[in-house]
């Protein structure tokens, strides 16, 4: 049952009231999932997106489970730092050139 | 000139407002304008590498090989542009130049063959097969996971990934470091996310994450 509500959005077919529009809304929100996600929009289209999100939950979970997904990328990235070695023979790298 | 300037990047406008001391400098001086602009990356890069390589020695060679060529050719890098997405440029061409070296022909890894299906269920509302909940199911797998699903991407898509969420350049800055089309960034973000997900997912379901106890999916 579950299963239904939660595909609804993007199987229109199973709702009484199917409306194109918003199954191509579902299309476009998906597909700019990304670079929403990024940043890369403009201020029109993420109010778009926003909008859109606010009226479909299937959509707003998948943008959370993309977010999550970034996040997680995140928290396994922690910063490094270079060895003192790499460090020594980098710095050290452009006074053999100029000594050569 | 000047219609242009408007569509230019902040970078490049800078860009024109610093003086370009290139042509006047001696060679010492560039040495230690190198020294002092690009030294200060060296953590950047050497996580990077890391990260690309998910081996300390390649890392670290890479980082080396990315500075010397950095050095080399300081001269042509235009002061007041990006530096970092500069030296990331030339981390990504030692490193994509090294990996093919090292497989004399390009292999074709899990990664660079998404198949469509993959594609279609990763952008379908029933993605992962998991129940509602699924960022919450997600959030709950391993680091080891997570690096796993990382790692079994294609240099390409994985360094596009790492460009992006990891070290947050923008799409254009990723297209000028990976020398590709905005388009192509696009579709490698989108195909490897995608990928990327349906791996995570089918790690979250292995781990019995998400799964409620009523079985109902």
């Amino acid at each position: 049952m579950s299963q239904v509500t939660r595909l609804g959005c993007c199987l229109p077919w199973v709702e009484d009231d199917f409306d194109e529009d918003s199954a191509d809304d579902c299309v476009v929100a998906m597909h700019e999932a990304h670079a929403f996600l990024h940043g890369e929009l403009s201020d029109e289209a993420c109010q778009a997106i926003r909008t859109h999100l606010m009226a479909c939950e299937a959509c707003m979970d998948y943008f959370e489970a993309e977010e999550t997904i970034t996040a997680l990328l995140r928290r396994c990235s922690p910063p490094e730092s270079a060895t003192r070695v790499l460090r020594v023979r980098v710095e050290s790298m452009h006074v053999s050139v100029q000594a050569a | 000139m000047t219609a242009m300037i408007t569509s230019l990047p902040a970078d490049d406008v800078a860009a024109d407002e610093i003086p370009d001391v290139r042509a006047t400098e001696t060679d010492e001086e560039r040495a230690a304008r190198f020294e002092r602009d690009a030294i200060g990356y060296l953590d950047q890069l050497y996580g990077a590498a890391l990260r690309m390589t998910r081996n300390p020695a390649d890392a670290e060679d890479i980082v080396q090989d990315t500075y010397a060529k950095a050095f080399a050719s300081f001269r042509q890098f235009r002061p007041g542009t990006n530096l970092r997405a500069w030296l990331y440029r030339i981390l990504t061409n030692t490193y994509i130049n090294n990996y093919r070296k090292a497989r004399r022909q390009p292999q074709i890894g899990p990664g660079d063959e998404v198949e469509d299906w993959q594609l279609a269920k990763a952008a379908s509302h029933d993605a992962v097969g998991l129940p509602s909940a699924e960022a919450s199911a997600l959030a709950q797998i391993s680091d080891s996971a997570v690096t796993e699903a990382l790692d079994s991407l294609s240099p390409e898509f994985r360094q596009a990934v790492i460009l992006a969420d990891i070290e947050g350049f923008s799409y254009k800055q990723i297209a000028e470091i990976m020398d590709t089309p905005i388009g192509t960034v696009m579709s490698r973000l989108n195909r490897a996310r995608a990928a990327l997900r349906v791996k995570m997912a089918d790690y979250a379901a292995q781990q019995g994450i998400g799964r409620q106890r009523g079985g109902e999916r």
